[in-house]
């Protein structure tokens, strides 16, 4: 039907419309001496619309005579029709032809590079990794290498990295990776050191496997003192230094204030916007406007990049970047004084989460709050956890000169 | 007449449509009705379709009937196919 549609268009045809009497047999009649008619529509009182090629629609005038009917042409379609149309305005096919040619020829290049992950420092070190496969802006992608070739230079020339690949879609580069996960770290013995406390803590236990431990559980240290010393007293009156490793437990107390309002402010749309167009041809950004000056006292930004593409994902390199200041006005609104002690708790909370070390473990909580004036509340949180608070100090030894 | 041929058909084997100069048609649900060798279109509205055959005439009836394409011995027609009746062609 398809491939039907497409003939009829190449050849050209006529949709013309039949009124009279005998219309049954006027079709009958075109039917019989081979006129072919199709897209014929349904009959009313008007009469009935047919479609009838070019070349047969002169064969149609002595049937026409025949029946009495009347024939009135509503639409010329096809391609001859177009080609006698634009015939007068050579320049216009002209450019569409270049433009035609240009969008093929700048299709078999890349323009641009997509780098698809969350980690920057990785994808930075991916993105001049894919640089050496020959993956970049005004690359030609038929001299491209092959997609596995690609895989191993940038598995080669990136640490951390388990799987990488290079989707060609129409002119975008597009690379997706997957980080491993590394092994852990060798601990580095080659120097002394002690393990100190990071900071004031009462001792739950310590697992000691190179120095001297210099506490013992329920001990209450402070932060800097000593907690397992890498220089071992020999029985010779002398010493030597070792690289301290061991686990120290120990009971911290960590506490923040806060002082919240109760209130929030809501940014509440009053409608009015200003786009500002940027025109993306092949990696060139060309401004659509003069100044993108926002007189908005507050605003929201929103960006949009569309891109043309033909199909799912054969990108052409044209795109309309849209970058969208939207006024809202800040409307204040008040709030519960349980919500306000809610709110700093999380807020506090979320602090001194980024304090903490690795693996440490809540025991103990403890919220308090006070009013201040009447639209503060002063939020404190104090909270009790079990973590590790050792950290190595290297041993500078210091090389006393004997004296004279 | 037509006894001749359809003994001739029935000993020779050959398609009655063919010797006997018949209609086929075919009907796909109630939607498409495909009639070959046809011998006139008698009338043509949306509820009604009369087609001429061999000494008869079939009388389809139903909703937005439609001829979607005529050709000199195949008419195709398309809409909501209610019925199909054969009578005398002078029915009418």
């Amino acid at each position: 039907m398809f491939l039907n549609k497409i003939f009829h268009f190449v050849k050209g045809y006529v949709i013309i419309k039949i009124t009279g009497f005998y219309i049954e047999r006027f079709l009958y009649i075109c039917a019989r001496r081979g006129i072919r008619l199709f897209g014929i529509g349904k009959k009313t009182q008007d009469g009935v619309v047919v479609c009838i090629s070019i070349s047969d629609f002169y064969r149609v005038m002595p049937v026409r005579y025949k029946t009495g009917t009347h024939i009135r042409i509503i639409q010329k379609c096809g391609l001859p029709f177009l080609i006698k149309q634009f015939r007068k305005r050579s320049f216009l096919v002209i450019g569409l032809l270049l433009v035609a040619i240009a969008m093929f020829v700048s299709s078999n290049f890349i323009w641009s590079v997509e780098i698809m992950g969350d980690n920057d420092e990785l994808s930075r070190s991916v993105a001049s990794a894919v640089k050496k496969t020959g993956v970049h802006i005004g690359a030609f992608k038929p001299s491209l290498m092959e997609g596995e070739s690609m895989k191993s230079i940038i598995l080669n020339n990136t640490d951390n990295l388990v799987w990488a690949w290079v989707y060609i879609k129409g002119t975008k580069a597009v690379v997706e990776y997957k980080e491993g996960i590394l092994p852990p770290k060798v601990v580095d013995k080659s120097f002394p050191c002690d393990i100190v406390a990071r900071r004031d803590g009462l001792i739950v236990s310590v697992v000691e496997k190179s120095g001297r431990t210099r506490v013992l559980k329920n001990d209450t240290v402070a932060k800097g003192d000593l907690l397992i010393a890498g220089t071992i007293d020999m029985t010779d009156g002398g010493y030597k230094t070792v690289h301290a490793i061991g686990d120290v437990y120990a009971y911290t107390w960590h506490e923040k204030s806060g002082e919240y309002k109760m209130y929030e402010d809501i940014n509440i749309p009053t409608g009015r916007e200003k786009k500002y167009r940027t025109f993306k041809l092949f990696s060139k950004c060309f401004d659509l406007f003069f100044k993108d000056n926002v007189d908005f006292e507050n605003y929201t930004i929103s960006e949009k990049l569309s891109e043309m593409k033909i199909g799912e994902d054969n990108y052409l390199g044209i795109g309309i970047y849209e970058k969208t200041y939207r006024e809202v006005s800040v409307e204040r609104k008040p709030i519960s004084y349980d919500l306000a002690v809610e709110k700093g708790r999380n807020d506090l909370e979320e602090k001194i989460a980024k304090e903490l070390a690795c693996g440490s473990r809540l025991t103990d909580k403890k919220v308090s709050h006070e009013m201040i004036d009447d639209e503060t509340v002063k939020v404190t949180v104090t909270m009790e956890f079990i973590e590790k608070i050792g950290e190595e100090i290297p041993i500078i030894e210091q090389n006393t000169a004997p004296e004279e | 007449m037509s006894n001749i041929r359809e003994k001739i058909a029935e000993i020779t084997e050959f398609p009655k449509d063919v010797v006997m100069d018949l209609p086929r048609i075919v009907i796909v649900g109630n939607r498409e009705l495909q009639i070959e060798n046809y011998k006139g279109l008698l009338e043509y509205s949306q509820d009604i379709i009369r087609v001429a055959v061999n000494n008869k005439q079939i009388i389809i009836t139903g909703v937005d009937l439609c001829i979607n394409r005529m050709e000199s011995d195949t008419l195709f027609i398309g809409g909501r196919i209610m019925s199909i009746e054969f009578c005398s062609k002078n029915k009418r």
